[in-house]
């Protein structure tokens, strides 16, 4: 049978003779086992005898010891063989092969195997040792402990780092919490555990820790070194980012995401050293979107970065620059922020107001295009000078929910973020129509979990047994919630809950067959709903129907209830995974947007109707409603068939407006307030709504004191408009097209109007659109009809037919409806982008517009030092400048400079161009 | 710019290049129009559209090489 010995001195040191089955302990602690581990590792194996005698008995005189080295020497041949140490001279040497806990600890250490090492380093080396004579040795023994000790712990570190950036956080502090507990007079494993702790969202726990580091220090008299003052400042001010409850110890690992988690921390170092990046999380509802947002936020606050978290809202879709306004009061909250120009100040005050409590500025009165314009910069600027000294992450979920202004406003800011030092992670669900992403971002897709990955997803939290139930459980969630994380939580629980699974330290299924039909049957998340008590359900579906995040104190109002029974049953709720707080001021929200869905297709149009009524009228009533917050509560009322209410809300805002008196005006306002809930008998009926002596205008007046006759046709005149325009007569743009590039753009929205001007609501004309002069045609639906006097062509396209060297020849455009005036459109008449070189030098030569050219010698570098002319019409677009040369390899000689200000008419820039020259020949630079 | 630089619009998804409209293979009447007018006309490619004529602002250094 075969024999090998195997040496440990790691922990408790001894030696053992390692036959298979029969493990035979040869010697413990002792001085021959010192003996045979001072060889195992000396150099050479070997060592003299003087030495030996040195390192173990130097407290008896030199023959003696040398008797009992010799006794020592026997002694160990007779336990191992005699070929065990061989003498030469005056030199012992090992002759055994010995394995040795301590070399496979080093060698996994060398290979990178972290965690084998740590499984092997089950102690210090040889720990609890000591006997007369053997101060040398012990003296040895230390230094070679001291030794693995420090790789000990580097391997710790790394591998807690290398936990930390998987998003593997129960490892990652575990390795920190066994480092700390090495040393704990060592602040950088402290430091290092409490940023596992709040990377992990474990507040809490950070905050004990913290404490306990405070206290040691304070015990020891010590003052924390610099980082350990910011991390603990850090602890204090923590709080969970923007959370949704996962309920009980479910989910806390972030399964089968982690490569996406590695791939958005490895852009935010490159971020740190290079220009801005972006990276776009890409996924269905369910499948991890904001978890993933979650888990960086809390691993880059843990770090010390600068974090800004926002969150698109489904219910502030129609506010426009709602989420800019968030994006905007985050950022501002970064140092920094002050150093903005005054006039991007007043542009983010009138932006988002609450900001002016940091920013001193009126709000700029800006309206319309220029104020999009404005505040497109204004944030861009505030991005810049917040990133300026460090660089700054911006988490942006359910970009998917933004509303069309700030959708503009990003889309500016993501295609100038090279220009900064920002990560921006934005999180969408696919088919929301965005441009691609720039060159440089990246993008991710999260896919659904897999067996393995649903197994995960339980192993995270308790083991599984090896019972047959439990050797298929991630294949069945796999397939019975289509790897959705969210559903494989909602029946995690729904399990838990039904005492189909019980959750301790590991798994148990108490009834396997009750489990499969519940697996089978599916739809957890809504029978966990349905088990809901009724006025748990009735809350869920208020705070479903807000679609934005709402306060306790506005659900009171609006389930009028009182304040601690509303109160409990939140808690409820949220203990059931089904709200949470979003961590600020802003209030309690569904978990989920599926959660959401499910529980308003579960409560129904009727209870929904009541829902938003409630809704609409509690935030009426809330004194602290913000003017902002009108066009929600306004929305809530007209989903809740509040037509009533309606009308005085209208009254208030005719109020706020005085002096307004036009019908025109009142009607303008009557659309502002609805929206894109306006309708013709909505408008009429607010309209009607008005005193009687504000329908009738100043002018009227005057005809009223005309006499009854003229006062007679001016209430004709006032029928008239109050029961709508006059027939169409006339087509006119509500919104004309800038570019036909060759889609027309902006998509043009045709209106049907009166002789005076006026839309006509109940105008269902067909419009056409042909090309009536010029070499082009028209691509895409050319024929439209009507709906409340608008038509609107989004996807035409003009496609010019001649040649590119006769380009220019003007073309019309022409819409038309039957019985009306046409309308006549030219894209050769409006403004154009264009580019001129205004003057410049390559390599000193001067450059003389309109042909410029220069020589240079072949295979020179040049340096063209340009001044450039532009018009660029596109407002809030991203217009970027840049240029090729004609030589070189096309694919990668290309070049970006500088995004321009747009829209402009006469802009102007410098650029610096350093590339290298043609070899010979004459070439450009386009 | 590669979108530009190839004569691709996004709508490709990826830039395609050496199919004839790349802004290397400029003609000389497109170059001296660019230079007149700040701009000029060049096939970019779209999807679905195919080929479609679009106006670039542009201007052109020439750089003679001996």
């Amino acid at each position: 049978m075969p024999q090998t010995h195997r040496l440990v001195t790691l922990g408790s040191p001894a030696l053992w003779r390692t036959t298979p089955g029969d493990p035979e302990l040869l010697f413990g602690p002792s001085k021959p086992l010192a003996l045979v581990t001072y060889l195992a590792f000396a150099v050479g194996r070997r060592a003299s005898r003087d030495r030996l005698v040195d390192l173990l008995w130097s407290d008896t005189d030199p023959e003696q010891a040398r008797r009992t080295l010799r006794q020592t020497v026997w002694l160990i041949r007779q336990r191992l063989g005699n070929d065990a140490l061989a003498g030469e001279r005056d030199e012992l040497s090992l002759g055994i092969d010995l394995a040795s806990d301590r070399d496979e600890f080093l060698a996994a250490l060398s290979a990178g195997e972290l965690e084998q090492a740590l499984h092997l380093y089950t102690g210090p080396f040889f720990a609890s040792f000591a006997a007369p004579g053997a101060v040398e040795f012990e003296h040895w023994a230390d230094l070679e402990r001291h030794r693995l000790r420090a790789n000990h712990r580097q391997a710790l570190e790394s591998l807690a780092r290398r936990c930390l950036a998987a998003a593997r956080f129960r490892d990652a502090r575990e390795y920190a919490a066994t480092l700390r507990d090495d040393d704990p007079a060592r602040e950088a494993s402290w430091r290092l555990l409490l940023e596992c702790l709040l990377a992990a969202g474990d507040s809490w726990a950070a905050g004990i820790e913290a404490a306990s580091l405070e206290r040691m220090l304070a015990d020891g008299g010590r003052k924390p070194e610099p980082a350990t003052v910011r991390l603990l400042a850090a602890t204090r001010e923590s709080h969970p980012a923007p959370a949704r409850v996962e309920g009980r110890s479910l989910g806390a690992e972030l399964i089968g995401r982690e490569a996406e988690f590695s791939a958005i921390l490895a852009a935010w170092d490159q971020v740190k050293g290079r220009p801005g990046r972006h990276v776009r999380v890409v996924a269905p509802a369910g499948l991890g979107k904001t978890r993933l947002l979650r888990d960086v936020h809390n691993r880059l606050a843990a770090g010390g970065a600068r974090v800004v978290m926002a969150r698109a809202q489904p219910a502030e879709h129609q506010i426009a620059y709602g989420f800019a306004a968030q994006l905007a009061l985050g950022v501002g909250e970064l140092p920094g922020s002050v150093g903005v120009s005054p006039q991007a100040a007043a542009a983010l005050v009138a932006l988002a107001p609450q900001i002016s409590s940091r920013l001193k500025a009126s709000a700029d009165p800006a309206a319309g295009d220029e104020a999009l314009r404005r505040r497109t910069l204004a944030l861009e600027e505030l991005l810049a000078a917040v990133s300026d000294e460090q660089p700054v992450a911006l988490l942006l979920d359910d970009v998917h929910w933004a509303d069309p202004t700030s959708a503009i406003i990003l889309e500016a800011l993501l295609h100038r973020i090279a220009e900064t030092h920002v990560l921006a992670v934005t999180a969408e669900r696919p088919g929301s129509g965005r441009s691609p992403i720039e060159d440089g971002g990246v993008a991710l897709s999260l896919r659904p979990l897999d067996a393995a990955g649903c197994e995960a997803v339980m192993t995270g939290s308790g083991g599984l047994p090896d019972e047959p139930w439990a050797r298929t459980i991630g294949t069945r969630l796999a397939r019975s919630t289509g790897g959705s994380p969210l559903l494989l939580l909602e029946t995690l629980r729904l399990c838990l809950d039904n005492g189909w699974l019980t959750l301790d330290a590991s798994w148990r299924c108490p009834d396997p067959n009750a489990l499969e039909s519940a697996l089978a049957s599916g739809s957890a998340l809504r029978r966990r709903i349905e088990s809901l008590e009724p006025a748990d359900r009735s809350l869920l579906t208020l705070i479903a129907c807000a679609g934005t995040p709402v306060s306790e104190a506005r659900l009171c109002l609006a389930a009028t209830r009182p304040a601690e029974e509303v109160a409990a049953r939140l808690q409820r709720l949220e203990h059931g995974g089904f709200v949470g707080h979003s961590g600020s001021a802003r209030g309690w929200e569904v978990s989920h947007d599926e959660i959401a869905a499910a529980a308003l297709a579960l409560a129904g149009p009727d209870a929904q109707r009541d829902a938003h009524r409630q809704l609409g009228t509690a935030l009426l009533a809330d004194r602290d409603l913000e003017r902002a917050e009108y066009p929600l509560a306004v929305d809530h009322l007209v989903r809740g068939g509040a037509e009533e209410r309606l009308t005085s809300v209208y009254a208030g805002y005719l109020q706020a407006a005085p002096g307004r008196k036009s019908r025109r005006q009142d009607e303008t306002q009557a659309l502002a307030m609805l929206g894109e809930h306006a309708t013709r008998e909505r408008v009429t009926r607010l309209l009607k709504s008005r005193p009687w002596t504000r329908r009738i205008d100043t002018g009227t007046w005057l005809v009223t004191a005309a006499g009854v006759a003229v006062l007679l046709a001016a209430l004709a005149i006032f029928a008239r408009a109050i029961g709508g325009a006059g027939p169409p007569t006339r087509i006119a743009f509500a919104v004309a097209p800038v570019e036909a590039n060759p889609t027309l753009n902006p998509s043009p929205v045709i209106e049907l109007q009166d002789d005076a001007g006026r839309r006509v609501w109940g105008a269902e004309d067909s419009v056409f659109v042909q090309v009536a002069e010029g070499p082009a045609r028209l691509e895409g639906r050319t024929a439209e009809r009507a709906t409340q006097g608008r038509v609107t062509f989004d996807t035409l396209d003009l496609i010019r037919s001649d040649s590119i060297r006769e380009s220019g020849t003007p073309v019309v455009v022409q819409f038309r409806a039957r019985g009306m005036r046409p309308l006549e459109w030219s894209p050769t008449s409006l403004p154009r982008a264009t580019l001129f070189l205004e003057r410049g030098t390559l390599n000193q030569q001067t450059l003389a517009p309109p042909n410029p050219s220069a020589v240079i010698g072949a295979g020179d570098s040049i340096v063209a030092d340009l001044h450039l002319r532009y018009t660029s019409p596109w407002t809030a677009a991203a217009v970027m400048l840049g240029g090729t040369p004609t030589w070189g390899d096309r694919r990668s000689s290309y070049f970006t400079l500088k995004p321009l200000v747009t829209p402009v008419a006469d802009g102007h820039q410098r650029v610096v161009i350093r590339l290298a020259g043609p070899p010979h020949g004459r070439d450009a630079i386009t | 710019m590669k979108y530009i630089a190839s004569g691709t619009n996004w709508t490709a998804r990826r830039a395609v290049w050496g199919d004839g409209n790349d802004v290397a293979d400029w003609t000389p009447a497109q170059l001296a129009r660019a230079n007149a007018r700040g701009q000029t006309p060049n096939l970019v490619l779209r999807v679905p559209q195919g080929m479609t004529v679009t106006m670039v602002a542009a201007t052109v250094i020439d750089v003679i090489a001996r």
